[in-house]
């Protein structure tokens, strides 16, 4: 695993709404869409820009999910940063604030279904 | 199928309504002679009250949301709205006239990231478009709008509404539409006013005109294609829906009544007596909606246009029957083919004029 820790901000600009164990995002810049799996929607909910990307796999993702620390932590990095090439999320190395999400209850946890870790990549689809 | 498609299946077999229609006024600074609305403002929602609806329809799912009216910018509090409706990562429209749009507007606008501004825009003409808006300038301060807004990036799209004064001009306001960068939308439905009158109907265009628009390429694409019919009704169909309305859309009024669609005033409920979910998912109207299936169309289900018909229940429902044929799109689907629907078959081939007689409007200039 590695040593340097990486926080995850979501970014103002986007649209997004879990259904079930799907979160549908909209990029307002490009409009390019993604569909994340319950792993994913799991990282995205958990990603506030103050909890460390290893605490979200031992918390959201091993104890959810049947796969191990580093093979989701692996797939998490890929993962995350696809989704911060579209910007749709942000990593630093170090905690930000937050952008402030009023939605109620949303970034809870939605994910109650166990994956394969090779269904733990998180992104489901996307497309623009 | 597109993520968006499989999104949309999986929201109609959850019950999500994934799409909403919030108008937050009917005021209008506009009188399109067309316009289905009748402009009273009173009893409307209060900020408080439209902000808690909003909320409502995050908790339920709902990731579009169109903001519109009447002309939503009549409100003052219409950016706070916007603003919350973006913080609850809503994907938002907003439906306007744009003459209220300016520079600082536009800005605020392209911050908020509304995904897209939907303008109606009837000619290049002033001297046509301002006859319908009946508002002196508007043609102007709409294209000034526009402009302001792709400066900004804002992605705007301009639906042309045909009818019989306008209809001439189509291909020039695509033309006028590329060269702005905006999307364009050409749509040849009247739909009656809300509260059942029909009359603004008559000012559609005529069948044969509606035959030409579905054979213009700058339109349609592959004329040949787009005509063609299919005659293929299979089980996925006969298990479907017509559309949307009730099953993943629903529309809310500026007092908080809530229906399908827009064009579909079956009243549902009203958000000031129950709450949005409690309307969704309980509602005997809503409910009953559901239930229909292509199968259970007692006219349509028998067509050979089924396949591929625009069918609108809203509009059937306006003519008595929402398990029956709706007139606009069984003509629409004889003017595209050339095949009478089952409907117009029934009737004899009898084909209903779109427009039943002259209606004068008066020229501003």
């Amino acid at each position: 695993m590695s040593t340097a820790e990486m926080y995850l901000s979501q970014s103002a600009h986007i649209a997004a709404r879990t259904l079930g164990d799907d979160t549908l995002i909209m990029s307002t810049l490009d409009s390019t869409i993604f569909v994340l799996n319950a792993v994913g929607t799991a990282i995205w909910n958990a990603a506030d820009g103050k909890t460390p990307l290893s605490q979200i796999i031992h918390e959201r993702v091993c104890s959810e999910f049947e796969v191990t620390g580093e093979e989701a932590y692996a797939d998490a990095k890929e993962f995350v940063g696809q989704l911060a090439e579209h910007g749709i999320l942000s990593i630093s190395n170090a905690p930000v604030s937050p952008y402030a999400n009023p939605e109620k209850a949303q970034a809870q946890a939605s994910a109650t279904k166990p994956a394969r870790p090779s269904e733990s990549g998180g992104i489901q689809g996307a497309e623009k | 199928m597109s993520l968006l498609d499989e999104m949309n299946e999986k929201a109609t077999a959850r019950g999500v309504p994934l799409s909403a229609h919030l108008d937050i006024t009917w005021r209008c600074n506009e009188r399109c002679v067309h316009c289905y609305l009748d402009h009273d403002g009173k009893g409307e929602m209060t900020t408080g009250e439209i902000k808690d609806v909003v909320c409502q329809l995050a908790d339920v799912g709902t990731f579009f949301l169109s903001i519109s009216g009447g002309e939503p910018l009549l409100r003052r509090d219409c950016f706070e709205i916007l603003e919350y409706a973006r913080a609850l990562r809503f994907n938002v429209k907003l439906k306007t006239n744009a003459v209220m749009i300016g520079p600082e507007e536009a800005v605020r606008l392209r911050r908020l990231g509304i995904e897209q501004v939907q303008i109606s825009v009837y000619s290049h003409r002033a001297e046509v478009h301002d006859a319908i808006t009946k508002l002196p300038g508007s043609l102007r301060r709409t294209l000034e709008a526009i402009r302001h807004l792709r400066t900004n990036d804002v992605k705007v799209s301009i639906t042309n509404v045909l009818m019989q004064f306008n209809q001439q001009d189509a291909k020039a306001v695509k033309a006028m539409a590329q060269e702005l960068g905006v999307n364009f939308v050409i749509d040849p439905t009247i739909t009656p006013m809300l509260n059942g009158d029909r009359s603004i109907t008559k000012l559609g265009i005529t069948m044969n005109e509606l035959r030409e628009v579905m054979r213009t390429e700058e339109f349609v694409g592959d004329v040949a294609e787009f005509c063609s019919p299919v005659s293929t009704v299979g089980d996925e169909i006969l298990d479907g829906y017509s559309c949307s309305a009730g099953h993943t859309l629903a529309y809310i009024s500026p007092f908080g009544d809530v229906f399908p669609c827009v064009q579909f005033p079956m009243p549902c409920g009203n958000l000031r007596k129950q709450s949005f979910r409690e309307i969704w998912y309980n509602s005997p109207a809503f409910i009953e909606l559901r239930s229909v299936h292509v199968r259970d169309l007692h006219t349509c289900s028998q067509c050979s246009h089924t396949a591929y018909c625009s069918r609108c229940p809203g509009l059937a429902y306006m003519e008595g029957d929402m398990r029956g044929p709706s007139s606009a799109d069984c003509q629409k689907s004889y003017a595209r083919t050339g095949i009478p629907s089952a409907a117009i078959s029934r009737a004899g081939n009898r084909i209903p004029p779109l427009r039943s007689g002259l209606v004068q409007i008066s020229g501003l200039y």
